[in-house]
């Protein structure tokens, strides 16, 4: 009788574990659809647009603008990029993805639907002259793609906190990070994260969301 | 390793792991495991899993083990909790958060110390085919997860470079040979055991109670495992 008792007391406890345990693993993983911190912030955007600071912003003629007024500009739909102008990796693919973009939104003359926004995390570094010489070389035009970088560089860490940006030292001085483009509206809210791998798409879901 | 009468070996060895696996938390030593997935993962994890199960060692006699054997026949209670425990901290996302949480990182720490603990148990209490069972999932859990962070060109933790991944996936491979290894040899130490009696440990009592009567049913059980006879 003792092993019966036993036998079934186990069986109630490890069901009661396994129970436990999935659910965990079924909360945190949203049904099991995401396993990265990456497609958990996506999903999160998806629930409910995120509403993201008026942060003071300053542009390559050093001229400071708000978050909100930049965006507000005109009522567009804005692809947001993070990069910082030193970078070697993964922003320069992103400068050639927004290289195209901007080529795709002139050619169908898309600018009072859609703007590209760069906004650069190393403020320290990408002063004014920095960045005008970085627009240069991507040949931004300035009607269809702009860049900016923070006006005070000690408000990085909340502004990449808001967009759920995980900035790491990378060797020689760089920086890695999670790179997508992050699709904003007028009001300043953060409505959609896509892959920077598929521009098109990314493109065609920005002008769904235009007004 | 199994050992009778209480005798713990090396003391300090629970003490070195238990403090290599904490201090790598602390804001000092915080940097390694910030920087490097491989050390959070495949040192400073298994070291806190490690750690935990030698502690159990420690206090082997102490009569809770017994209250908890009864909820735990077989093992199968303390494999369970074990194993969900490493599967939780496999996911991608929980090691980003115990980077920049502390409080997800004490967690992790209380989890994977309880879960060493909790598999020691489970171990004493199981017979090798029930192991088999749990080593033959988790190993190549192991395999394949470590087969991926290798090979993909996705960065799945915000935290870490596509480096540090794949070495990790590697490390995590290795790993799990490690493991299948030293569970192999165990069995094989356990079978041609010169004397099955000395396997039997006190606090056992309740599993060896289930066994006896299992062999008394059914004399070939005996037989088919002779981790049985204890």
């Amino acid at each position: 009788m003792t092993d019966t008792a036993a036998l079934l007391r186990t069986f109630c406890a490890s069901v009661t574990v396994l129970a436990v345990a999935l659910c965990t693993l079924y909360v945190s993983t949203e049904g099991g659809k995401a396993f990265t911190t990456e497609s958990l912030r996506r999903s999160a955007v998806d629930r409910a647009p995120q509403q993201i600071h008026n942060f003071a912003l300053r542009d390559m003629r050093d001229t400071p603008i708000g978050l909100h007024t930049l965006l507000a500009q005109q009522d567009r739909i804005w692809l947001v990029d993070f990069v910082y102008t030193r970078c070697q990796s993964v922003c320069s693919v992103l400068g050639s993805v927004y290289q195209q973009l901007q080529q795709e939104i002139q050619a169908q003359g898309l600018s009072s639907r859609v703007g590209l926004l760069s906004i650069s995390f190393d403020a320290e570094n990408d002063h004014g002259q920095v960045l005008q010489d970085y627009a240069k070389r991507m040949r931004m035009a300035p009607d269809a793609w702009r860049i900016v970088t923070l006006k005070q560089p000690g408000d990085r860490q909340r502004l990449l906190d808001e967009f759920g940006i995980m900035v790491i030292p990378a060797p020689l001085g760089e920086y890695e990070h999670n790179a997508a483009i992050h699709l904003m509206n007028a009001s300043g809210q953060l409505v959609k994260i896509m892959d920077y791998q598929t521009p098109a798409l990314a493109l065609a879901t920005a002008l769904e969301l235009t007004p | 390793m199994s050992r009778s009468k209480g005798r713990v070996d090396a003391p300090w060895l629970t003490a070195l792991t238990t403090a290599i696996g904490l201090t790598l938390s602390l804001p000092m030593a915080r940097q390694h495991i910030e920087q490097s997935m491989l050390v959070h993962m495949v040192v400073q994890m298994p070291l806190l899993v490690w750690a935990g199960a030698r502690l159990m060692q420690h206090v082997q006699h102490h009569r809770i083990l017994g209250l908890l054997a009864r909820w735990n026949a077989h093992g199968l209670t303390g494999f369970f909790l074990g194993v969900a425990v490493l599967a939780y901290w496999m996911l991608p996302s929980a090691l980003d958060s115990a980077v920049v949480n502390a409080k997800v990182d004490a967690l992790k720490i209380t989890s994977l110390m309880l879960a060493g603990a909790s598999l020691r148990h489970a171990f004493w209490l199981s017979i090798t085919t029930v192991q088999l069972f749990f080593v033959g999932t988790t190993v190549p859990m192991m395999v394949w997860l470590g087969m991926h962070f290798a090979t993909t060109e996705q960065r799945l933790c915000n935290a870490y470079s596509l480096e540090t991944q794949v070495h990790t996936g590697y490390g995590l491979m290795l790993l799990a040979l490690l493991l299948a290894t030293v569970w192999l040899a165990h069995v094989a130490k356990r079978l041609y055991a010169p004397r099955p009696g000395n396997l039997a440990l006190s606090h056992t009592f309740a599993a060896s109670t289930l066994n006896r009567a299992a062999v008394r049913k059914h004399p070939a059980a005996a037989v088919s495992d002779k981790a049985c006879v204890r």
